[in-house]
C-alpha cells in the first residue's frame, strides 16, 4: 500500500470537522454489517443498534467509567493485562491485590464465552497440518489470516489476560519464525498444542511439548539430525535459550544432546493424515551411549535418550536450579522490568524449584506486591501498545490486514522475529521508532471499518473539560500527567467543543508518552 | 506505469504479496542523541572524503536474469525457452535483444540503461547470487540480507553491520540510513540512526493536514515531559520530520532532464537522489522492487516482466542521468535478487524457482560497460541440479569489493562473517 493510499483512506477531510450524527450512523451501519460476518448472525443480532449502548462488543461489560485505582492495583492490573479497562479496574478494586492476582492465575475458572463466541466465527483454528497443506494447495489463505486474527482477538478480548500475557511470553521464549510455507502449516499447531495448553502450567510439560513440536524441530533443523550426520542446532538452543542459558553447558554437551535427539522429526508424507505430526525415526537414531551434563545415557536407548535429556534439564536436582534461574530472570524482566533485583529472581527461581516447575508459582512470585511497588516503568512493546488501545473502549477487530500492516511498521508482527531468541523485551530497543505509534491513534479514530471503536461517549461529552476528564479516566488510569493535560487542553482550545478536534485529541492520547509506558 | 495484473505465482510468493506485512518485520535502532543539529539543504557533492553513499536495491521474488540479460550466443538458451527467449540481436524478430558484448544482451525493456552501460558506469554480473541452495524466497532473502547462509543466530543485515563498523560520513548525523518501505529491510537491521520510511517526501503525521502542526506540537509537549528513550526519540522524530520537510522532495527537480517513472520504484529513486544530494549524512538507502515471481505468463518482451524491467531500467536510467553521469556525486548502486529461475520454461509460459541470476552495479567508479561472468554454460550437463544456471560468482564478492573500495570498509569480516571475498575488478583502479 502506498503512503498516498493510506492518507486517502485514513484522513478525514476538512468536511469532517462538522460531522456529527451522520458520521456516527454510517460508522454504525458498517459496524453492524461487518459484525454479521465476524460474529455470525446470532451475535450480530445482539449488537443491533450502533453500537449497542452500554456494552463492549468484544467483551460485554457495562460501559462505566473506569474507577481510579490506588497505585499498587494500577501497577498490578497494567502488568497483568494487555491494558487497563473498566472491567479489570473494578475487579481489582473488589478483589484486592492478592485476590485479583489469584483470580487471573486460576485462568481456567474465568468465564471466556464472549471471546469464544468471537473465535467461533473462525473455522480453521483447529485445522491439522494436513488440512493446512490442503488449504495452501487450494491457494486459500484463510487459515493464516484466521491464525493472526485469533492471536489479536485473544490478546485484546480474553478475560484470561494474564494467561494470554504468558502465551505471548512463551511464544517469544520458544520463538519460531513464521517465514516458510512449512511454518504456515506447523506454527499454528505449535501455538495450539504446545504454547496454549501449558502457558500457565508446568514448565517440564511445556518443554516436553515443545521438544515434540514439528514446528520447533523443523525451525531448529532437528528434522535433519541423524546418527551419521548430527545437526546441533536444536540441541544448542534447547540449552542456551529454552533452559540453561548461555555458558552453562559445554560444546561436548551440545554434541551429546544433539546425538540424543537424532531421529526426532515429523511425518513428511503429504498424503498421510499424520502429515506434520511428531514422529521418531528409529533408523536415524544414534544408539551409542552418551554423556550429557555429567549424566550417562545408556547404549541402546531410542526416543528415551531425548526424554531423559529433557528431564535432566528441568528436573535434575543439580541442573534444574540453573534452568529455574534462567527462566526466573526472564519472567522478572517481563513482569517487573529490566535489571531485576537478584533477590526477586531468587524468589521466582525458588518458586520453580519448590513446585517442580509450576509456572503459576513463578508468576505469582514475579508479581508480588512488595516487589512490584519498586518496579521501573516499561515501554509497551508494539503489539501490547496496539492491543491496549483496543481495550480502552468497546471495540471490534474485523480483519487483520490493517493491524498487521501497522505492526509491520512498528517491527512487531507476531511470530516474525527471525532468530530463535524471540522479540526483545528492552525499553531501548522499542523506544525509538515513534512515528507509527504517533499515527496509530489516527487510524483508530478514522473508523474506516477494519477496526471499530466506540468513541461516542467522548465526542458527546458536554464540555472539553468533561472530555479531558474522560480521557484521564480511560487512557491515563485516572491521572493524566500535567504536561499531557495541558497539551491536550490547548490543542482542544483552538476549536472548542469540536467533534473532529476531539477525535484528533483521542489519537494524541493514544500516541502520548504516558500511554506508551505501563 | 500501469501494473499488469500478475497471474498466479507460486503459492509461497502469493502469500508474501497478499500479506506484505508478514515480510520479515524488523525493528530498528535509531538515533541516540543529536545536540546541535541543523539540516544542510545545499545540494552539493556527496561524501567529501571520497566515500560513496550506497543505494541497495533488492529485486524481491527471484528475478529471471536470463530474460534481463539473455546469453544470446547460447543455443541452449533458445532450446530451453520456446516462447520466452529474447530473440537474437539483429534477428529482425520483434523484441530482439540489444547486444552488449557479442555474447550477452539486454532485453529491449532494459534500453534505458544503455547510456550507463556504454559510458562504462554500469556493470552487469551474471551467473551470480548466493551459493545457498534454498529455493524458498523467504529463506534465500533472509540469509542473503543477513550476509551469511544458514546462520540462524545472525540477525543484523550486512549493510547494517557495515554502518556499525564505520564512522558516520558527517559528525552527529540524524539519519545514517533509510529503508524505503513500511518496515525496515533486513539488509539494514542493526544500522545506527536508521528508520524505515515509506515515502521520504511525505514523512509526517497521518491525518488532516490543517491540524498536523498543532498535533505535532501537542505530542512534543507531552514527550518533553517524559523519560528516555522516549523523550529523545520524540526530539529525533521531530528533527527528521523537519529535515525531510525542509528538503522539499516533492519539488525536487532532477538534473540533466532525467525523468523518473511514475511508479513507487521511480518515486523511491527520485527521493533517494534528493536525499543524497542534500548531503545530510545519509550514507545508505535500501529500496525494494518486487513482482519478479514469474511462474506464469512471464512476458519478458511485451508482458508482465517487460513492464517490470522497464520500470527497473527506467528508474535506474533516470538515477544515472540525474546523479551519476555528471560525476560530481559519489554514489554506488547495487541491484540484486534472491535467486534466478529455471532455465527451461514451464508449461505456463513462465519459469520456476532457480539458482543463478544477475546483479548490477552502477556508479562513476565502477568498471562497467561489460558483463562480468565466469559463465558456466546452459547445456544440460552444465546446469546446477540439472536445471538451473549455476552460481559462479558469489554476491558477497561484489558487495565486499564495493564496500572496501568505495565505502572504505575495513571490517569485511564483520560485514560478511566467515567469508573470504574474491575481488573481480568491479571497481576501477
Amino acid at each position: 500500500m502506498s503512503i498516498e493510499a493510506i492518507h486517502e483512506q485514513s484522513v478525514r477531510p476538512e468536511a469532517a470537522k462538522n460531522e456529527g450524527t451522520e458520521e456516527g450512523v454510517s460508522a454504525g451501519a458498517r459496524w453492524k454489517a461487518t459484525t454479521a460476518a465476524a460474529l455470525g448472525v446470532g451475535a450480530a443480532a445482539a449488537l443491533a443498534g450502533c453500537p449497542p449502548p452500554g456494552y463492549i462488543p468484544g467483551d460485554p461489560y457495562p460501559d462505566v467509567t473506569p474507577p481510579t485505582l490506588p497505585e499498587n492495583l494500577r501497577r498490578l492490573v497494567s502488568r497483568t493485562t494487555f491494558g487497563i479497562n473498566a472491567r479489570e479496574a473494578e475487579l481489582a478494586l473488589s478483589l484486592g491485590y492478592d485476590g485479583y492476582l489469584e483470580y487471573h492465575l486460576a485462568h481456567e475458572s474465568i468465564d471466556d464465552t464472549d471471546l469464544d463466541a468471537q473465535l467461533a466465527a473462525l473455522r480453521t483454528l483447529d485445522d491439522s497440518p494436513y488440512d493446512r497443506v490442503r488449504a495452501i494447495q487450494r491457494d486459500d489463505d484463510t487459515p493464516i489470516r484466521e491464525f493472526f486474527l485469533a492471536t489479536v482477538l485473544r490478546a485484546a478480548y480474553t478475560r484470561r489476560q494474564l494467561y494470554e500475557r504468558m502465551v505471548e511470553f512463551w511464544s517469544d521464549h520458544f520463538n519460531i519464525f513464521f517465514r516458510s510455507e512449512a511454518q504456515e502449516v506447523l506454527k499454528p499447531v505449535d501455538d495450539l498444542e504446545v504454547i496454549r495448553p501449558h502457558a500457565l502450567g508446568q514448565f517440564p510439560e511445556l518443554l516436553r511439548a515443545s521438544a515434540h513440536s514439528p514446528a520447533m524441530l523443523l525451525y531448529l533443523d532437528n528434522t535433519s539430525n541423524r546418527a551419521e550426520a548430527p545437526n546441533q542446532n536444536y540441541a544448542r538452543e534447547l540449552m542456551e535459550l529454552h533452559t540453561l542459558g548461555v555458558d552453562n553447558y559445554t560444546q561436548r554437551d551440545i554434541e551429546e544432546v544433539s546425538r540424543a535427539f537424532t531421529g526426532w522429526s515429523a511425518e513428511p508424507d503429504r498424503d498421510s493424515v499424520s502429515l506434520g505430526r511428531f514422529r521418531f525415526w528409529p533408523q536415524l537414531h544414534d544408539y551409542e551411549a552418551k554423556h550429557v551434563l555429567g549424566h550417562d545415557l545408556l547404549a541402546g536407548q531410542g526416543i528415551e535418550d531425548g526424554e531423559d535429556v529433557l528431564d535432566l534439564l528441568c528436573l535434575d536436582s543439580e541442573i534444574a536450579p540453573i534452568t529455574a534461574h534462567f527462566l526466573a530472570h526472564k519472567i522478572a524482566v517481563r513482569f517487573w522490568g529490566e535489571e531485576p533485583p537478584p533477590a526477586l529472581v531468587g524468589e521466582i527461581a525458588d518458586a520453580y524449584l519448590n513446585t517442580q516447575g509450576d509456572i503459576r508459582a513463578m508468576v505469582r512470585a514475579a508479581l508480588s506486591e512488595d516487589w512490584l511497588m519498586q518496579a521501573p516503568a516499561k515501554i509497551k512493546r508494539p503489539s501490547h501498545f496496539t492491543i491496549s488501545a483496543l481495550r480502552v473502549r468497546p471495540s471490534l477487530v474485523h480483519e487483520i490486514d490493517t493491524l498487521g500492516f501497522l505492526l509491520h511498521q512498528m517491527g512487531h508482527v507476531p511470530f516474525h522475529w527471525p532468530t530463535p531468541d524471540g522479540y526483545p523485551d528492552e525499553n531501548n530497543y522499542w523506544g525509538e521508532n515513534l512515528m507509527p505509534r504517533w499515527t496509530y491513534g489516527t487510524w483508530l479514530v478514522a473508523q474506516r471499518g477494519e477496526i471499530s471503536i466506540d468513541f461516542a461517549k467522548f465526542i458527546e461529552a458536554p464540555t472539553d473539560a468533561d472530555f479531558l476528564d474522560l480521557v484521564a479516566a480511560y487512557y491515563f488510569a485516572g491521572a493524566t500527567p500535567l504536561a499531557h493535560r495541558d497539551a491536550l487542553a490547548s490543542f482542544l482550545a483552538a476549536f472548542p467543543n469540536n467533534p473532529q478536534r476531539r477525535r484528533e485529541a483521542l489519537a494524541l492520547a493514544i500516541g502520548s508518552a504516558d500511554f506508551q509506558w505501563f | 506505469m500501469t501494473k499488469r495484473r500478475r497471474p498466479r505465482g507460486c503459492s509461497e510468493y502469493n502469500e508474501l504479496s497478499r500479506r506484505q506485512f508478514l515480510a520479515s518485520g524488523m525493528a530498528l535502532a535509531a538515533a541516540a542523541s543529536t545536540p546541535a543539529w541543523l539540516p544542510r539543504v545545499a545540494y552539493a557533492a556527496i561524501g567529501g572524503a571520497g566515500r560513496d553513499a550506497l543505494v541497495s536495491i533488492y529485486l524481491r521474488g527471484a528475478c529471471d536474469g536470463l530474460s534481463l540479460c539473455p546469453p544470446h550466443a547460447e543455443d541452449a538458451y533458445y532450446a530451453a525457452r520456446d516462447t520466452l527467449a529474447i530473440p537474437r540481436p539483429g534477428s529482425g524478430q520483434p523484441g530482439a535483444a540489444i547486444d552488449l558484448d557479442g555474447f550477452f544482451g539486454f532485453a529491449p525493456a532494459m534500453r534505458p540503461l544503455l547510456d550507463a552501460y556504454e559510458a562504462g558506469h554500469l556493470l552487469v554480473v551474471h551467473a551470480c547470487g548466493p551459493h545457498d541452495e534454498s529455493r524458498s524466497h523467504f529463506d534465500a532473502q533472509h540469509f542473503m540480507e543477513v550476509g551469511k547462509p544458514r546462520d540462524p543466530d545472525l540477525i543484523t543485515g550486512w549493510l547494517g553491520r557495515h554502518l556499525l563498523t564505520i564512522d558516520p560520513l558527517v559528525p552527529e548525523p540524524l539519519l545514517r540510513s533509510i529503508g524505503i518501505g513500511v518496515g525496515l529491510q533486513q539488509t539494514l537491521a542493526g544500522a545506527p540512526n536508521t528508520l524505515p520510511i515509506a515515502d521520504p517526501a511525505d514523512f509526517r503525521l497521518l491525518g488532516a493536514e490543517s491540524s498536523a502542526d498543532d498535533r505535532l506540537a501537542a505530542l512534543l509537549r507531552m514527550y518533553a515531559a517524559t523519560e528516555d528513550p522516549l523523550r529523545t526519540a520524540a526530539e529525533n522524530t521531530q528533527k527528521t520530520i523537519e529535515l525531510l520537510d525542509s528538503l522539499n522532495l516533492d519539488a525536487y527537480t532532477p538534473a540533466n532532464g532525467a525523468v523518473y517513472p511514475e511508479s513507487d520504484f521511480g518515486a523511491a529513486l527520485k527521493s533517494t537522489a534528493g536525499l543524497l544530494k542534500a548531503e545530510v549524512g545519509i550514507e545508505a538507502i535500501a529500496i525494494d522492487r518486487g513482482d519478479w515471481d514469474t511462474h506464469e505468463e512471464q512476458g519478458p518482451i511485451d508482458g508482465w516482466m517487460a513492464d517490470s524491467m522497464g520500470d527497473l531500467a527506467g528508474g535506474l536510467g533516470a538515477f544515472y542521468a540525474d546523479v551519476v553521469a555528471g560525476g560530481q556525486h559519489n554514489v554506488t548502486v547495487v541491484v540484486m535478487s534472491e535467486f534466478g529461475r529455471v532455465v527451461m520454461e514451464n508449461a505456463s509460459r513462465g519459469t520456476d524457482h532457480g539458482h543463478g541470476t544477475i546483479m548490477m552495479v552502477l556508479g562513476g567508479a565502477i568498471a562497467g560497460g561489460r558483463v562480468l561472468a565466469d559463465w558456466p554454460g546452459l547445456a544440460p550437463e552444465d546446469l546446477f541440479q540439472g536445471q538451473d544456471l549455476d552460481v559462479t560468482i558469489n554476491y558477497r564478492d561484489i558487495l565486499a569489493e564495493v564496500l572496501r573500495k568505495r565505502l572504505d570498509s575495513a571490517a569485511l569480516e564483520v560485514v560478511f562473517p566467515d567469508y573470504t571475498p574474491t575481488e573481480h575488478g568491479v571497481v576501477t583502479g
